[in-house]
Protein backbone atom coordinates (compact mmCIF):
# COMPACT_ATOMS: atom_id res chain seq x y z
CA UNK A 1 0.00 0.00 0.00
CA UNK A 2 1.57 3.28 -0.60
CA UNK A 3 1.82 6.37 1.64
CA UNK A 4 -1.08 8.66 0.63
CA UNK A 5 0.15 12.05 -1.04
CA UNK A 6 1.55 14.73 1.34
CA UNK A 7 1.19 17.66 -0.47
CA UNK A 8 -2.73 16.94 -0.99
CA UNK A 9 -3.30 16.55 2.31
CA UNK A 10 -1.75 19.36 3.63
CA UNK A 11 -3.91 21.34 0.97
CA UNK A 12 -6.93 19.97 1.89
CA UNK A 13 -5.79 20.05 5.74
CA UNK A 14 -5.13 23.98 5.57
CA UNK A 15 -8.33 24.81 3.75
CA UNK A 16 -10.68 22.50 6.15
CA UNK A 17 -9.33 22.05 9.49
CA UNK A 18 -10.69 24.40 11.16
CA UNK A 19 -14.50 23.88 9.72
CA UNK A 20 -13.69 19.78 10.59
CA UNK A 21 -12.68 21.08 14.29
CA UNK A 22 -15.67 22.20 14.84
CA UNK A 23 -17.93 19.61 13.42
CA UNK A 24 -16.03 17.86 16.11
CA UNK A 25 -16.99 20.38 18.85
CA UNK A 26 -20.33 20.28 17.91
CA UNK A 27 -20.75 16.71 17.80
CA UNK A 28 -18.66 15.72 20.93
CA UNK A 29 -19.10 18.15 24.33
CA UNK A 30 -16.03 16.77 25.73
CA UNK A 31 -13.01 19.09 24.43
CA UNK A 32 -10.38 15.93 24.30
CA UNK A 33 -12.70 13.59 22.75
CA UNK A 34 -13.24 16.33 20.22
CA UNK A 35 -9.57 16.23 19.85
CA UNK A 36 -9.73 12.72 19.45
CA UNK A 37 -12.05 12.30 17.04
CA UNK A 38 -10.35 15.52 15.37
CA UNK A 39 -7.68 13.35 14.86
CA UNK A 40 -9.55 10.54 13.77
CA UNK A 41 -11.14 11.95 10.90
CA UNK A 42 -7.62 13.97 10.13
CA UNK A 43 -6.64 10.46 10.16
CA UNK A 44 -9.31 8.56 8.09
CA UNK A 45 -8.89 11.31 5.40
CA UNK A 46 -5.14 11.06 5.47
CA UNK A 47 -5.71 7.33 4.15
CA UNK A 48 -8.74 7.90 1.83
CA UNK A 49 -6.87 10.24 0.09
CA UNK A 50 -5.61 8.03 -2.02
CA UNK A 51 -8.73 6.74 -3.32
CA UNK A 52 -10.92 10.06 -3.76
CA UNK A 53 -12.19 9.99 -7.42
CA UNK A 54 -13.21 13.36 -8.20
CA UNK A 55 -17.29 12.45 -8.14
CA UNK A 56 -18.06 14.48 -5.86
CA UNK A 57 -16.48 18.26 -4.70
CA UNK A 58 -13.80 18.09 -2.60
CA UNK A 59 -15.65 20.22 0.53
CA UNK A 60 -18.32 17.84 -0.14
CA UNK A 61 -15.96 14.23 0.30
CA UNK A 62 -14.18 15.80 3.08
CA UNK A 63 -17.10 16.91 4.94
CA UNK A 64 -18.71 12.99 4.37
CA UNK A 65 -15.66 11.38 5.58
CA UNK A 66 -15.58 13.81 8.82
CA UNK A 67 -19.30 12.93 9.76
CA UNK A 68 -19.35 9.18 9.04
CA UNK A 69 -16.23 8.89 11.25
CA UNK A 70 -18.20 11.49 13.87
CA UNK A 71 -21.14 8.65 13.38
CA UNK A 72 -18.75 5.65 13.83
CA UNK A 73 -16.83 7.50 16.73
CA UNK A 74 -20.01 8.06 18.56
CA UNK A 75 -20.73 4.52 18.40
CA UNK A 76 -17.59 3.75 20.62
CA UNK A 77 -18.03 6.45 22.73
CA UNK A 78 -21.84 6.69 23.94
CA UNK A 79 -21.32 6.68 27.49
CA UNK A 80 -19.65 10.62 26.71
CA UNK A 81 -22.77 11.28 25.49
CA UNK A 82 -25.31 14.00 27.13
CA UNK A 83 -22.90 15.63 30.20
CA UNK A 84 -24.78 17.22 33.32
CA UNK A 85 -24.60 20.98 32.36
CA UNK A 86 -21.49 21.67 33.42
CA UNK A 87 -21.59 23.92 36.87
CA UNK A 88 -20.14 27.27 35.57
CA UNK A 89 -23.61 27.73 33.87
CA UNK A 90 -25.35 27.16 37.12
CA UNK A 91 -23.85 30.47 38.27
CA UNK A 92 -25.26 34.07 37.47
CA UNK A 93 -23.63 35.94 34.92
CA UNK A 94 -21.30 38.77 36.70
CA UNK A 95 -20.51 42.17 35.42
CA UNK A 96 -16.89 41.42 36.32
CA UNK A 97 -16.63 38.66 33.92
CA UNK A 98 -14.84 39.88 30.64
CA UNK A 99 -15.88 39.62 27.20
CA UNK A 100 -13.30 37.08 25.77
CA UNK A 101 -14.96 34.77 28.58
CA UNK A 102 -18.58 35.72 27.95
CA UNK A 103 -17.89 34.72 24.49
CA UNK A 104 -16.44 31.57 25.42
CA UNK A 105 -19.08 30.71 28.20
CA UNK A 106 -21.77 31.72 24.76
CA UNK A 107 -19.89 29.30 22.84
CA UNK A 108 -19.54 26.41 25.56
CA UNK A 109 -23.29 26.95 25.81
CA UNK A 110 -24.24 26.44 22.44
CA UNK A 111 -22.18 23.31 22.24
CA UNK A 112 -24.18 22.11 25.35
CA UNK A 113 -27.54 22.84 23.26
CA UNK A 114 -26.12 21.06 20.85
CA UNK A 115 -25.33 17.86 22.83
CA UNK A 116 -28.51 17.69 23.60
CA UNK A 117 -29.99 16.90 20.14
CA UNK A 118 -30.38 13.62 18.92
CA UNK A 119 -26.61 12.69 17.13
CA UNK A 120 -28.16 12.71 13.50
CA UNK A 121 -29.89 16.47 14.05
CA UNK A 122 -26.35 17.17 15.70
CA UNK A 123 -24.64 16.17 12.39
CA UNK A 124 -26.94 18.18 9.94
CA UNK A 125 -26.82 21.46 12.50
CA UNK A 126 -23.17 21.39 12.28
CA UNK A 127 -23.69 21.26 8.52
CA UNK A 128 -25.80 24.20 9.22
CA UNK A 129 -23.62 26.25 11.04
CA UNK A 130 -20.52 25.65 8.74
CA UNK A 131 -22.64 27.67 6.12
CA UNK A 132 -23.36 24.08 3.89
CA UNK A 133 -26.42 25.02 1.25
CA UNK A 134 -29.52 22.45 1.69
CA UNK A 135 -28.37 20.73 -1.18
CA UNK A 136 -24.66 20.26 -0.15
CA UNK A 137 -26.26 18.67 3.33
CA UNK A 138 -28.42 16.05 1.35
CA UNK A 139 -25.63 14.95 -0.52
CA UNK A 140 -23.29 14.26 2.24
CA UNK A 141 -26.01 13.32 4.88
CA UNK A 142 -27.66 11.37 2.13
CA UNK A 143 -30.97 12.93 3.65
CA UNK A 144 -33.80 13.68 0.76
CA UNK A 145 -32.62 16.82 -0.56
CA UNK A 146 -36.98 18.08 -1.17
CA UNK A 147 -37.05 17.73 3.03
CA UNK A 148 -34.12 18.71 4.26
CA UNK A 149 -34.85 21.95 4.79
CA UNK A 150 -38.27 21.11 6.85
CA UNK A 151 -35.93 19.26 8.66
CA UNK A 152 -33.26 22.08 9.12
CA UNK A 153 -36.03 24.68 10.22
CA UNK A 154 -36.96 21.94 12.94
CA UNK A 155 -33.52 21.43 14.55
CA UNK A 156 -32.74 25.13 14.16
CA UNK A 157 -36.18 25.64 16.21
CA UNK A 158 -35.36 23.34 19.10
CA UNK A 159 -31.93 24.36 19.18
CA UNK A 160 -32.92 28.04 19.52
CA UNK A 161 -35.98 26.87 22.10
CA UNK A 162 -32.76 24.92 23.99
CA UNK A 163 -30.87 28.04 23.99
CA UNK A 164 -33.63 29.90 25.46
CA UNK A 165 -34.63 27.57 28.23
CA UNK A 166 -31.35 26.31 29.59
CA UNK A 167 -30.32 29.64 29.91
CA UNK A 168 -29.53 30.24 33.65
CA UNK A 169 -28.11 33.39 32.98
CA UNK A 170 -28.33 36.67 30.48
CA UNK A 171 -25.49 37.13 28.42
CA UNK B 1 -31.34 35.76 20.14
CA UNK B 2 -31.35 34.61 16.58
CA UNK B 3 -29.25 32.10 14.52
CA UNK B 4 -27.36 33.60 12.57
CA UNK B 5 -26.52 35.77 15.50
CA UNK B 6 -25.00 31.88 16.97
CA UNK B 7 -23.69 31.00 13.57
CA UNK B 8 -21.51 33.92 13.66
CA UNK B 9 -20.31 33.08 16.71
CA UNK B 10 -19.88 29.56 16.17
CA UNK B 11 -17.30 30.52 13.47
CA UNK B 12 -15.64 32.80 15.17
CA UNK B 13 -14.71 30.32 17.70
CA UNK B 14 -10.80 29.70 17.93
CA UNK B 15 -9.25 26.14 16.56
CA UNK B 16 -7.90 24.44 19.66
CA UNK B 17 -6.87 20.92 19.08
CA UNK B 18 -3.68 20.86 21.36
CA UNK B 19 -2.02 19.76 17.98
CA UNK B 20 0.47 21.56 16.06
CA UNK B 21 0.28 19.95 12.46
CA UNK B 22 4.14 18.62 12.01
CA UNK B 23 2.83 16.88 15.26
CA UNK B 24 0.01 15.62 13.84
CA UNK B 25 1.62 14.68 10.58
CA UNK B 26 3.91 12.66 12.85
CA UNK B 27 1.14 10.79 14.21
CA UNK B 28 -0.86 10.13 11.52
CA UNK B 29 2.36 8.68 10.04
CA UNK B 30 3.29 6.22 13.22
CA UNK B 31 -0.50 5.33 13.05
CA UNK B 32 -0.49 4.77 8.99
CA UNK B 33 2.79 2.77 9.34
CA UNK B 34 1.21 0.81 12.41
CA UNK B 35 -1.86 0.05 10.48
CA UNK B 36 0.38 -0.82 7.51
CA UNK B 37 2.33 -3.76 9.60
CA UNK B 38 -0.70 -4.60 11.36
CA UNK B 39 -2.04 -5.88 7.94
CA UNK B 40 1.07 -7.13 6.72
CA UNK B 41 1.42 -9.07 9.60
CA UNK B 42 -1.83 -10.63 9.96
CA UNK B 43 -1.45 -11.62 5.53
CA UNK B 44 1.65 -13.21 6.34
CA UNK B 45 0.22 -15.34 9.42
CA UNK B 46 -2.57 -16.32 7.90
CA UNK B 47 -0.95 -17.24 4.49
CA UNK B 48 2.31 -19.27 6.12
CA UNK B 49 -0.64 -20.89 8.42
CA UNK B 50 -2.65 -22.52 5.71
CA UNK B 51 0.20 -22.99 3.77
CA UNK B 52 1.81 -24.99 6.21
CA UNK B 53 -1.57 -26.80 7.15
CA UNK B 54 -2.12 -27.72 3.95
CA UNK B 55 1.34 -29.35 3.52
CA UNK B 56 1.14 -31.39 6.52
CA UNK B 57 -2.09 -32.77 5.39
CA UNK B 58 -2.05 -33.98 1.71
CA UNK B 59 1.49 -35.31 3.38
CA UNK B 60 -0.29 -36.72 5.86
CA UNK B 61 -3.60 -38.37 3.23
CA UNK B 62 -0.61 -39.55 1.23
CA UNK B 63 1.51 -41.05 3.88
CA UNK B 64 -1.43 -42.90 5.84
CA UNK B 65 -4.05 -43.43 3.89
CA UNK B 66 -3.44 -47.12 2.95
CA UNK B 67 -3.37 -48.13 6.85
CA UNK B 68 -6.34 -46.17 8.08
CA UNK B 69 -10.44 -46.50 6.83
CA UNK B 70 -12.98 -44.00 6.05
CA UNK B 71 -13.07 -42.20 9.37
CA UNK B 72 -9.90 -41.34 9.04
CA UNK B 73 -10.49 -39.45 5.70
CA UNK B 74 -13.46 -37.85 7.16
CA UNK B 75 -11.51 -36.10 9.71
CA UNK B 76 -9.26 -34.76 6.70
CA UNK B 77 -12.15 -33.31 4.93
CA UNK B 78 -13.42 -32.06 7.72
CA UNK B 79 -10.28 -30.68 8.48
CA UNK B 80 -9.78 -29.30 5.24
CA UNK B 81 -13.75 -28.00 5.19
CA UNK B 82 -12.87 -26.14 8.75
CA UNK B 83 -10.24 -24.06 6.85
CA UNK B 84 -12.09 -22.94 4.55
CA UNK B 85 -14.88 -22.24 6.90
CA UNK B 86 -12.48 -20.23 8.80
CA UNK B 87 -10.77 -18.51 5.52
CA UNK B 88 -14.03 -17.71 3.85
CA UNK B 89 -15.30 -15.78 7.64
CA UNK B 90 -11.61 -14.43 8.08
CA UNK B 91 -11.67 -13.28 4.40
CA UNK B 92 -15.22 -11.61 4.67
CA UNK B 93 -14.29 -9.92 8.12
CA UNK B 94 -11.18 -8.53 6.80
CA UNK B 95 -13.25 -6.76 3.61
CA UNK B 96 -15.68 -5.15 6.24
CA UNK B 97 -12.33 -3.81 7.61
CA UNK B 98 -12.73 -0.99 4.48
CA UNK B 99 -15.00 1.60 5.90
CA UNK B 100 -16.49 3.65 2.76
CA UNK B 101 -16.32 6.32 4.81
CA UNK B 102 -16.58 8.87 1.38
CA UNK B 103 -20.03 7.65 0.89
CA UNK B 104 -23.07 9.50 2.02
CA UNK B 105 -23.87 9.01 5.74
CA UNK B 106 -27.31 7.01 5.03
CA UNK B 107 -25.61 4.53 2.80
CA UNK B 108 -22.54 4.40 5.54
CA UNK B 109 -24.54 3.66 8.08
CA UNK B 110 -26.66 1.66 5.66
CA UNK B 111 -22.96 -0.83 5.73
CA UNK B 112 -22.34 -0.46 9.14
CA UNK B 113 -25.98 -2.14 9.60
CA UNK B 114 -24.48 -5.08 7.43
CA UNK B 115 -21.44 -5.09 8.87
CA UNK B 116 -22.96 -5.63 12.38
CA UNK B 117 -25.35 -8.11 10.86
CA UNK B 118 -22.56 -9.94 9.57
CA UNK B 119 -21.08 -9.96 12.77
CA UNK B 120 -23.67 -11.46 14.31
CA UNK B 121 -23.95 -14.11 12.18
CA UNK B 122 -20.43 -14.94 12.87
CA UNK B 123 -21.00 -14.75 16.64
CA UNK B 124 -24.23 -16.82 16.42
CA UNK B 125 -24.40 -19.17 13.38
CA UNK B 126 -21.02 -20.00 12.10
CA UNK B 127 -19.16 -20.35 15.10
CA UNK B 128 -21.47 -22.99 15.72
CA UNK B 129 -20.47 -24.38 12.41
CA UNK B 130 -17.11 -24.39 13.21
CA UNK B 131 -17.55 -25.93 16.50
CA UNK B 132 -19.49 -28.87 15.22
CA UNK B 133 -16.85 -28.93 12.08
CA UNK B 134 -14.13 -29.19 14.84
CA UNK B 135 -15.89 -31.42 17.02
CA UNK B 136 -16.56 -33.79 13.97
CA UNK B 137 -12.36 -33.53 12.53
CA UNK B 138 -11.12 -34.52 15.99
CA UNK B 139 -13.55 -37.77 16.69
CA UNK B 140 -13.43 -39.46 13.66
CA UNK B 141 -9.28 -39.15 13.78
CA UNK B 142 -10.00 -40.64 17.28
CA UNK B 143 -12.28 -43.18 16.02
CA UNK B 144 -9.72 -43.75 13.85
CA UNK B 145 -6.24 -43.57 15.38
CA UNK B 146 -8.08 -45.15 18.90
CA UNK B 147 -9.25 -48.89 16.89
CA UNK B 148 -6.96 -50.75 18.11
CA UNK B 149 -7.44 -49.99 21.63
CA UNK B 150 -10.10 -50.96 24.35
CA UNK B 151 -13.94 -49.72 24.57
CA UNK B 152 -13.28 -48.27 27.65
CA UNK B 153 -10.18 -46.00 26.60
CA UNK B 154 -12.12 -45.30 23.34
CA UNK B 155 -14.96 -44.19 24.62
CA UNK B 156 -13.33 -42.33 27.66
CA UNK B 157 -11.06 -40.32 24.93
CA UNK B 158 -13.79 -39.54 22.91
CA UNK B 159 -16.06 -38.90 26.21
CA UNK B 160 -13.33 -36.28 28.00
CA UNK B 161 -12.74 -34.78 24.34
CA UNK B 162 -16.29 -34.15 23.56
CA UNK B 163 -16.62 -32.68 27.12
CA UNK B 164 -13.88 -30.14 26.75
CA UNK B 165 -15.41 -28.74 23.54
CA UNK B 166 -18.80 -28.36 25.50
CA UNK B 167 -17.25 -26.22 28.10
CA UNK B 168 -15.36 -24.18 25.44
CA UNK B 169 -18.28 -23.86 23.68
CA UNK B 170 -20.35 -22.78 26.88
CA UNK B 171 -18.37 -20.64 28.13
CA UNK B 172 -17.73 -19.12 24.39
CA UNK B 173 -21.64 -18.96 24.46
CA UNK B 174 -21.93 -16.88 27.53
CA UNK B 175 -18.86 -14.23 26.43
CA UNK B 176 -21.28 -13.85 23.10
CA UNK B 177 -24.63 -12.90 25.08
CA UNK B 178 -22.95 -9.63 26.06
CA UNK B 179 -21.50 -9.07 22.39
CA UNK B 180 -24.92 -9.63 20.97
CA UNK B 181 -26.52 -7.39 23.43
CA UNK B 182 -23.67 -4.83 22.47
CA UNK B 183 -23.94 -5.25 19.08
CA UNK B 184 -27.92 -5.11 19.29
CA UNK B 185 -27.29 -1.84 20.97
CA UNK B 186 -25.31 -0.26 18.22
CA UNK B 187 -27.92 -1.44 15.49
CA UNK B 188 -30.49 0.14 17.01
CA UNK B 189 -28.89 3.72 17.62
CA UNK B 190 -27.94 3.08 13.96
CA UNK B 191 -31.15 2.39 12.88
CA UNK B 192 -32.47 5.47 14.78
CA UNK B 193 -30.04 7.82 12.99
CA UNK B 194 -31.14 6.80 9.36
CA UNK B 195 -34.65 6.84 10.16
CA UNK B 196 -34.46 10.77 11.58
CA UNK B 197 -31.75 11.42 8.04
CA UNK B 198 -34.52 10.13 5.71
CA UNK B 199 -37.38 11.38 7.59
CA UNK B 200 -38.37 15.05 7.93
Amino acid sequence: MEKPDEESFNKLIVSNRASIYRICRAYIYDASLADDLYQEILYQIWKSIRNFKGHAKVSTWVYRIAVNTAISFNLKNKRQQHEPLPEFFQVAYEDTMDEKKASEAKLDHLRYCINQLEPADRLIISLVLEDKSYKDIAEITGSNANLVGVKINRIKGRLLKLMTTKQHYEL
Amino acid sequence: MNFDELKSSWQTQPLNSGMEINELKTTLDNKWNKYQQSLYRTNICMTLGFLAATIVITWVFFAFQAEFGLAFKLSLASTCLLMIVFAAIAWRSYDFKKDHLEVASTDFIKYQLQKISWQRKVISQYIWIYMVLLWLAVMTYMVEILAPATATLRYSAIGITTLFLVIVAFRDARKQKSRLARLDDMAAELEQQQKMLISN
